[in-house]
Formats: structure tokens, sequence, C-alpha cells
């Protein structure tokens, strides 16, 4: 699912760009299916249909999707090893935002690396129980 | 045709009240445009001498190239008007009032009429006297978006309306936009919910416009900054473009636009503690600008 | 547009159109109620036409805007892409379908009403004259008054109070144009007056309609003030345009232009004398020029001459609906003008009176004048001045309550003046007077004497002319016998008091004595022309016509110097004038230079004929030896 925010840093149109790549690498979109019509994503997601466009064409351009006949849109053929590359570039920005929200407490890094590896094992243990 | 509207030095004054003086706008095509502003400055008045309801005193108006004015008609044939507050005539009835709208338009889809009034659950014997506020809305989109128009002007057509009625509403106007490819003027003081489709944004404040800027440039450039000092703060910051400044003790927290790197450099040699930057939502920027 | 703007407007004034249609039934049952009352049924229809439309009309077009402001639908209406004056005629027209139905509805009601069929005269409502119709009045008045309530509609969403103003503006704009007006009035040019109400009745409504379309197509509306204010400028702008515009076609067509009504023609010392409303002219025969001896306006053309001498009197108004009358005099010649007696001054004797007739004597040293409604002196009528202005001297005739009066002459060396007056018009008898009665006064004794009475139609007495000079004289008048039922001329001997009944075979209609006071022509209602001779004391001449017009006898009859007698020939477009001889056989005819469709008034003076057109009031003269026509007027 993509949900979007409004009050961050990040642009809608990137947003919808990371729910779609987060989509294509869970497994809940996969290669050559069809993407959502313009119009119903941005219904459904209530944004203006140029950011929907917008993002359809910088995934283009990136090469996760690709639009037949000017109509439909796909996922591509070879989205998967993309996205690869490109979630790791995505979570260095997620854990750059962790890492200023910290300092904006008056946390060292040393004090960082404890946290993130406390997390880790909660999660971990939990996670056992959830699954994949 | 690069600009689908083009307003000119417009200015208006109720007597000795001065709304606006020397309006500048330029609409272009397939955007979605929104105009901001506190309650009873101006965007009603400003959408009203667009739709020729009302004159201006002085200015110009270009629709499409054509020079348009008070008295000109055949632009609004493109034009499409949601109002604030939807008045009808009385003991009209859904049909009726369809039917009256389809005289006036030369390119009035009967059959889109049909669709919309389907699509929103209207009953064409209802008197619009018993409809609900929510269905009045409905009706006035059908209205205006069965004659596929160009522009659609929207003057704070939500305001009353509970949140999944709002909801339902935007989504219909995206539906249109994403169909169409209708500009969209969209006057509000829900800024939020602007947030998520606007492309461009006015802000009218006191009479002048503030703002005129690509959605996304604005927050870019508006930055929220906190600055703790350990020692006393300094009395002036020295960069301009402070838009709300307040002081807390050794905290200073500023709204800047536009923002750059140069300010950023120029807050850190101050020496602050702690040096913030924050983006803001549309609502913060808003009441950021109109809080001069 | 204007078919769905016709719907969207009969639905939101159907109440309006109820409440039409309820009064429908209510005049419908009172007039079948009151069937048989005349009176009840006039009132009835009265209000209907007086009260009822013109209130609904008022409110009608009071309505037109008030839906679209109370509900702010003026800016939804506004914001359609359409031009606002064509939203403004579409409602107009639609509201006026609303009005015709209406009318319709109640044009039907009166025609077909079995209580209202018999009767058409009840329609002749005493209030409205001979111009007005039911017809104009059941169409034309709603519509002026609806078209100005919708008008004013723009200014307010208050119908009583858009209705009321409305029905205010239409009475005061009536109040001023027949108060201005009524200098037309007073000089009975009503026709003229009627036109030109008619006009400004028809031009302002539609001044202030033009100027609502224009207000509607360039103000704000949001502004009600300024829409106001607007509206006023626009509306006094196009009602003076209008003024200038009926201004201007009241000149242009003359209808403002002083009649040139000729009154009176006299012959003295080979000049014509006569009166217009333009002033007094006098036509030298030696020079043949006509020249304008004074520019007064005289009223009714009163004029009198005498000796060297002309009396005349002039009426101007000041202030309101007064005017005062002025008995002026002057040489033939036009030198020496003076004014013998007035009637503004409040020291004068006849202070708030009004002259009408006057007559100067024959020697030109005397004019006498009746002088009615003088505050100041109730009981004497009858006034005689000297030509200096000297010697006022009233004259109690003992009648009470005279209708008019008819100045005859001076008679018996200046001694006596010989009058007719009437009594007052009986109520109900409009079309019969009673008898007039001949009067000889003495100007000495103030002595007062009937001569005669029962003298009907045409009124006219008059003495045989060398009368004036001898002692005895002869008056012909024409009196009615009751025995007889017929009006018998009569002439009557000053000296002997002798009445001698000339021709009682048939009525008389019209007299004539030639100008040697010795033959006397008449006119009977049989067509006949009668000479009598007073030498030979009996008629010498009795000849039936044919071929004659014999219309109003006393104008178209008349002697020549010669002893001819002249009369008008029947023929199409009235051209031909006849000369008759002694033997009453037709010896000349004369061609009239002009066309006229009316009668031409015709006078003799000497080897003259003077003829009145009366269609366009020229005055022209023949010379009976050379047969040639002037125009001297």
């Amino acid at each position: 699912m993509i949900t979007i925010e409004t009050s961050g840093f990040v642009p809608i149109y990137e947003q919808i760009k990371k729910g779609i790549k987060s989509e294509i690498s869970l497994g809940v979109l996969k290669a050559s299916q069809a993407l959502p019509s313009i119009r119903d994503l941005a219904a459904e997601l209530v944004v203006n249909p140029n950011t929907v466009a917008r993002a359809y064409r910088e995934l283009e351009h990136e090469g996760f999707i690709c639009t037949r006949k000017g109509k439909a849109s796909f996922v591509s053929e070879n989205s998967s090893s993309l996205i690869q590359k490109d979630t790791v570039r995505m979570m260095e920005d997620v854990f750059d935002r962790a890492i200023s929200e910290a300092r904006k407490f008056g946390f060292d890094s040393a004090e960082i690396r404890r946290v993130v590896e406390s997390r880790l094992k909660n999660q971990e243990k939990r996670g056992e129980g959830e699954g994949r | 045709m690069s600009e689908l509207l083009k307003i000119t030095d417009l200015s208006k004054s109720f007597g000795r009240h001065i709304v606006f003086s020397d309006l500048n706008m330029k609409l272009s095509p397939g955007k979605v445009y929104g105009l901001l502003g506190l309650n009873g400055e101006g965007k009603t008045t400003l959408i009203r001498i667009l739709l020729g309801v009302i004159p201006a005193d002085r200015g110009k108006i270009r629709y499409k190239d054509s020079a348009v004015s008070y008295r000109s008609a055949a632009y609004k044939e493109e034009v499409g008007y949601i109002p604030e507050d939807p008045f009808f005539f009385g003991g009209m009835t859904v049909g009726e009032l369809l039917d009256f709208n389809a005289a006036f338009y030369r390119r009035w889809d009967g059959g889109r009429a049909e669709d919309l009034l389907k699509r929103f659950s209207l009953d064409k014997k209802a008197r619009i006297k018993t409809l609900s506020r929510g269905m009045k809305l409905r009706l006035e989109m059908a209205v205006a978006l069965a004659a596929r128009p160009s522009l659609l002007v929207l003057d704070d057509p939500t305001s009353g309306l509970d949140v999944p009625t709002r909801h339902d509403f935007l989504q219909d106007i995206i539906r249109e936009l994403a169909d169409a490819g209708t500009t969209l003027l969209f006057s509000t003081h829900l800024v939020h919910e602007l947030e998520r489709i606007v492309d461009h944004l006015f802000i009218l404040h006191r009479g002048r416009l503030i703002l005129d800027e690509e959605h996304e440039a604005v927050k870019n450039s508006v930055r929220r900054v906190r600055l703790n000092f350990q020692k006393d703060p300094p009395q002036n910051l020295g960069i301009d473009g402070i838009l709300v400044e307040s002081r807390d003790g050794q905290w200073i927290e500023v709204i800047i636009y536009p923002w750059s790197d140069d300010k950023k450099k120029k807050l850190e040699g101050f020496s602050p503690a702690l040096l913030d930057i924050e983006p803001l939502t549309l609502e913060e920027i808003f009441r950021s600008f109109v809080a001069g | 547009m204007l078919k769905r703007m016709i719907i969207k407007e009969w639905k939101e004034k159907s109440g309006l159109f109820l409440f039409a249609l309820a009064g429908l039934v209510l005049f419908f049952v009172a007039f079948s109620v009151y069937s048989k009352d005349k009176d009840v049924l006039e009132i009835l229809a009265s209000t209907l036409l007086f009260i009822f439309l013109p209130i609904f009309s008022l409110l009608l077009g009071a309505s037109g805007f008030s839906s679209e402001f109370q509900d702010g639908a003026w800016a939804y209406l506004f914001s359609r892409p359409v031009q606002k004056w064509r939203v403004w005629l579409a409602k107009y027209v639609s509201l006026f379908t609303i009005l015709l139905v209406v009318i319709f509805l109640f044009t039907l009601l009166t025609k077909l009403h079995p209580a209202l069929k018999p009767a058409p005269d009840t329609f002749n409502f005493p209030l409205v004259d001979e111009y007005m119709s039911f017809g104009i009045l059941a169409f034309v008045l709603p519509l002026l008054l609806f078209t100005t309530a919708f008008s004013l509609s723009i200014l307010s969403e208050k119908v009583h109070v858009v209705a009321f103003l409305a029905g205010l503006a239409w009475i005061v704009l009536q109040v001023a144009v027949t108060r201005a007006i009524s200098p037309l009035l007073a000089r009975e040019m009503v026709p003229s007056a009627f036109s030109l109400i008619s006009l400004t009745s028809l031009l302002v409504p539609l001044s202030l309609a033009l100027a609502s379309l224009m207000t509607v197509g360039r103000t704000d509306f949001s502004q009600s003030k300024r829409r106001a204010w607007i509206y006023t400028k626009f509306a006094a702008l196009f009602v003076l345009a209008s003024i200038c515009l009926i201004v201007l076609f009241a000149l242009g067509t003359g209808r403002l232009r002083r009649e040139r009504y000729v009154y009176n023609l006299e012959v003295c010392n080979n000049a014509f004398y006569f009166a217009t409303e333009r002033g007094f002219y006098k036509f030298d025969l030696a020079e043949e020029q006509t020249e304008k001896l004074a520019r007064h306006p005289s009223m009714w053309g009163q004029m009198s001459m005498g000796g060297d001498k002309v009396a005349f009197v002039t009426y101007h108004y000041s202030g309101k609906w007064r005017g005062f009358a002025d008995l002026r005099i002057m040489n033939t010649n036009g030198e020496e003008e003076s004014s013998l007696v007035g009637t503004e001054n409040q020291q004068s004797p006849l202070y708030g009176g009004f002259f009408y007739p006057i007559r100067v004597s024959p020697k030109g040293d005397r004019v006498a004048f009746i002088a009615r409604y003088v505050p100041k002196s109730t009981t004497q009528e009858l006034w005689v001045i000297n030509s200096d202005g000297s010697g006022l001297k009233g004259y109690d005739l003992g009648i009470v309550d005279a209708d008019f009066y008819r100045l005859i002459s001076f008679g018996e060396s200046e001694r006596s003046l010989f009058l007719l007056c009437t009594g007052k018009i009986k109520p109900g008898s409009r079309y019969q007077r009673a008898g007039a009665r001949l009067l000889r006064v003495n100007l000495d004794s103030g002595q007062v004497e009937t001569l005669a009475d029962q003298i009907r139609k045409p009124y006219v007495a008059s003495l045989a002319p060398e009368a004036t000079t001898p002692e005895a004289g002869l008056i012909a008048y024409i009196q009615y016998d009751e025995g007889m039922s017929r009006e018998i001329l009569i002439v009557l001997n000053l000296e002997t008091l002798g009445k001698h009944q000339i021709y009682p075979e048939d009525s008389v209609v019209g007299f004539c004595w030639n100008k040697s006071g010795d033959k006397l022509a008449f006119l009977t209602a049989n067509s006949k022309l009668g000479v009598f001779s007073t030498v030979e004391d009996k008629i010498v001449q009795i000849k039936e016509l044919t071929g004659y017009d014999l219309r109003w006898p006393s104008q178209v009859l008349d002697w020549t110097s010669d002893g001819r007698l002249m009369l008008r020939k029947l023929e199409q477009a009235e051209r031909l004038i006849s000369l008759l001889d002694a033997n009453l056989i037709e010896q000349k005819t004369i061609r009239l230079p002009f066309p006229s469709h009316y009668p031409p008034q015709i006078w003799t003076a000497g080897k003259y004929v003077i003829i009145e057109n009366t269609e366009n009031h020229q005055l022209w003269v023949l010379d009976l030896t050379t047969e040639k026509w002037i125009q001297i007027y």
C-alpha cells in the first residue's frame, strides 16, 4: 500500500515512487503486472494526477516500469534487480534521518549505535513471530 | 497558447475599503492552482470578478488571448464555477436546473450530465431545496463538469462538509483532472486538503499577492529553523526573509523564506548550541505567510 | 434561454398569478351578484381598471429581481455565460407573458360576462374623456406601470417598497406633465396636450427601463448603494433625453406652436384687421402688405374696432393656474397702444376678473365689455370705459347666474347697448340650452329692458347697419316659438318695439344684413335662401337651393358691397364659392386657391372677399374685379 503524508521533506511523487518500489520489492507487484492507471491511482491516493504521472515517468526513466501504447504501465522485467540497488539507497536515507533526529536530542554516535543494536535485537525476536 | 488566463493590474474596492489593487496573475493550462488567503480578504471577490459576477474597478483580464470583461459572456462557456454557498433557484428540481444550464453552454454534454447524476446518486425529480449541503455540492459539480470546462474555479466549496464528503469530492475532482486535463483554480482556507493536489500557489493577503510560486518550490524554500544558544541569543539574526520569529529565553525559532545555503552558513556563524532545520506543511507555510 | 427563463419565472411568480386568478374569480362573482345594478357595476369596473390591474402590474414588475436578491441567486445567474442585459430582457419578457395572460383573462371576463354585455355605455366613465378608451387603459396602463416597477426592481428585493416607489413615480410623472401642459389645456389645445401626455407617459417608463438595463450590464450588483446611484444617473440621463425629444417633437410638429386660428376679422378704412392667437394684424389693401400690430397673445382673439381705434384683450399667465387679463386699446395704425383696465392689479376695481366679450363704439370713443368673476362686484357685469381710460362705469343688469353674454353693438346714437345673455344650463339637459334674452341697456340711465327672449342658436342678433346713425333702428334675431316648434326670424323695430316675423313657414338657421341695411338674407332649415327687403317690408326673393353647402350658415352667407350674395358651393373638397345676383341666380363661381376639407370662413368687404382656410388657418383675399387671390396670412 502506498501511503502519502504531506508533512515531511519528501515530495509526493517521491513517496509514490517509493511506495511502488516497496510493492515491487515485497512482491506485491510482480514483473509484467499492470500498474493502476494514473487516473485511478491519483483518485485513490487523492493526489494530483500530474504528480502520479511524474512518478510514473521517473520510474520509467529509472527502468522500473515501462509504458506500452502510451496507455497502460507495467512493471518491467528486470525490476527486481534494480530494486535491490535502489533499496539500499532508500535505507541510507531512512537512517540518515533517524540519525539527525537522534542528534536533536543530543545523542552522540556511540549512543546511536547502541540504540540501533538494541532495537535490531528486539525486532529480530518479534520478527520471528510475524514472519515474512 | 501558453496562458489560459492572464490578469493584469486588477483592482477592486468597495467604497473606501480596498480589497486588492494591481493584482497580476497567470494561469497555465492543465495545472492545479491554489488560491489561499484568510477569510474575507478578497478570494471570493477575485473569483467573482473572474466569473464576471461583479466588475473590477481597473485592470485587464485575458482568457486564451482575448480580452474579457464584466460584459463578456462567451469565455464563460469554458469556465465552470462551483461557488462557496451554492444558492439555487428556489423551487427548481435537479433536472430543471440541468436543463436551465444546458441552454447556456455550447459544450454541454447531456450524456455526461446523466452519468454524473447517476454517479452522484442525484434524483432528477428531487427539489433542490430538499437536498443536503453535500448533495447540493455534487449537483454544482455535475452542472460544472457537464459543460466540459477548460477552467474550473472552485470557491471554498467544501467548507462545512464532513471529511468523507470532502474526500469523495476531491476524488471526483481528481478524476476530472485526469480525464480532461482541466485547469483548476481552487480557493480555500482549508489548506491541508489542497496540499495533495496543488501545483502552483497564490497567497492573497491584505490585498496583495504575497506568494506566487510553484508548490514544490515553496516547499523547498520554506524552512523552520530552531536555534538554541548557551549564552544570550543575538538580537538580530541579520538575514532577510524571516516570516515569523519567536523567542523563548535562549531559544529562537524563525520561519524563513527563501531558504538558502548562504543563510544556513550565516546562522551557523552565530555558533548556536543547536541548529534544527525542518520543512513545514503547507498549512504551516500559509500561516507563516499571513502572520505578518 | 428564453423558454427556460419563462418557465422559471412562471414557477417563481406563481403566487402572484394565483392572486390574480383569485381576483378574477372575485370580480366574476361580484359582477354576477350585482348584475342588475348599473351604478355598482360601474364602480366594480372602475375598481378593476384603476385599482386592481394597476396594483397587480406594479407588484409583478417589482418582483422582477426580488427572488434573485433574496437567494443570492443573482450571482449564480450572472456567472452563467450570458450577457447581463439579455438576462434582464429575458426576465422582462417572461414576466410580461404573465401580465399578458392576466390582462387577457380579465378582458375575456369583461367581454363575456352576461351582466356586462348589454350595457356597453357603462364604460363611458365620466372620468375618462373621449380620447381614451377602455382598451387603451386596460392594456397600456398596466404595461407602463409594470415596466416602471420592473425597472426599479433592480434596486431592492423588497417588493412592496419597489411597487410603492413605482406607483409614486408614476403619479408624480402624471402630475408634473399635466402641470407643464396646463397652458395648452387652458388654451383649449386639447389634442396637442393629449398627444404630449401620451408621448411622455410612453417615453419615461422606456427611459427608466433602458436605465435599468444599462445599470445591470455595468454596475457591481453586490453594492446596493452604488447600484442605486448609477441607476439614478442613467435614469436622469435618459429621462432628460426623453424630455428633449418630446420638446423637439412638440416644436417640430408645431404642437407647441401657438395656434394660428383666426378669430375675428373686421374691415375698416381700406384695411382688414384680424386677430389670431399670435397677435393682431392689419392687411393694408393699398400696400398689399400684412403687418403685425400687436404681439400680445390675445385671449380668444377678442378684438373690436370702432372709429380709428381697436380694442383687444390680452392674457398672460403668472404663477400656477392664474392668468390675468388686460383690456388694451390702440389706433388702427398700431400706434399709441395703452392699457385701459386690467385684472392683475389689486387696486383695480376689476381685480381677479375675466373679460369676455368686448365692443368698441362706432365712433371709437368708448369700449363696452363684460367682466365676470370680479370678487369686488358680483352684480355689475357690464362695464363701459372711455377710450382714454377714464369714466369706468359698471351696470347692474339684474341678471343672476348668467351663463354667457354676447355684446351685439352700440346703437341709437350710442345711447344704448344691445346684448344677449343666457341663463345657466339646467342639469341633465346637456344639449338643450335655455333661450337667450335680448337686452337693451340705456347707457346714461342704466335702465335695462328685455326686448325678446327664447333666442336660440346661433345666438346672434344684429342691427341693420344704418341703424347706427339714424334714430330708429332694426334688429334681427332668431327666436324659438313654442307653439310652432320652430326657430323664427324676427325683425324688431327699436322705436315701436314691433316684431315682424320673417318667413315663419320654415325654421331659419342663419341670416345676414346687406351693407346698406335695407336687405336681409336668410337661410332656412329646408335649404331655402330668401331675401327680405325692409324698404318694401316683404320677402322679395325666396328660392330653394341645391348643390350648396349650407352648414354653418352664420359663416357661409355674406353680401358683397354691390348687392351680390355669396355662398359656398358643394363639391368635392370644398373648392368653390359662388356669387348669386339679385335674382338669386348663380352668376359666377370662383375657385378657392387651396384644397380644404373644412368649410372656410368667408367675409366680404367692398370688392374683396376674404376667406379663411380653416384647415391650416391661412387667410386669403380675393379681389372680385381682378379675380386675383392673395394670401395675407
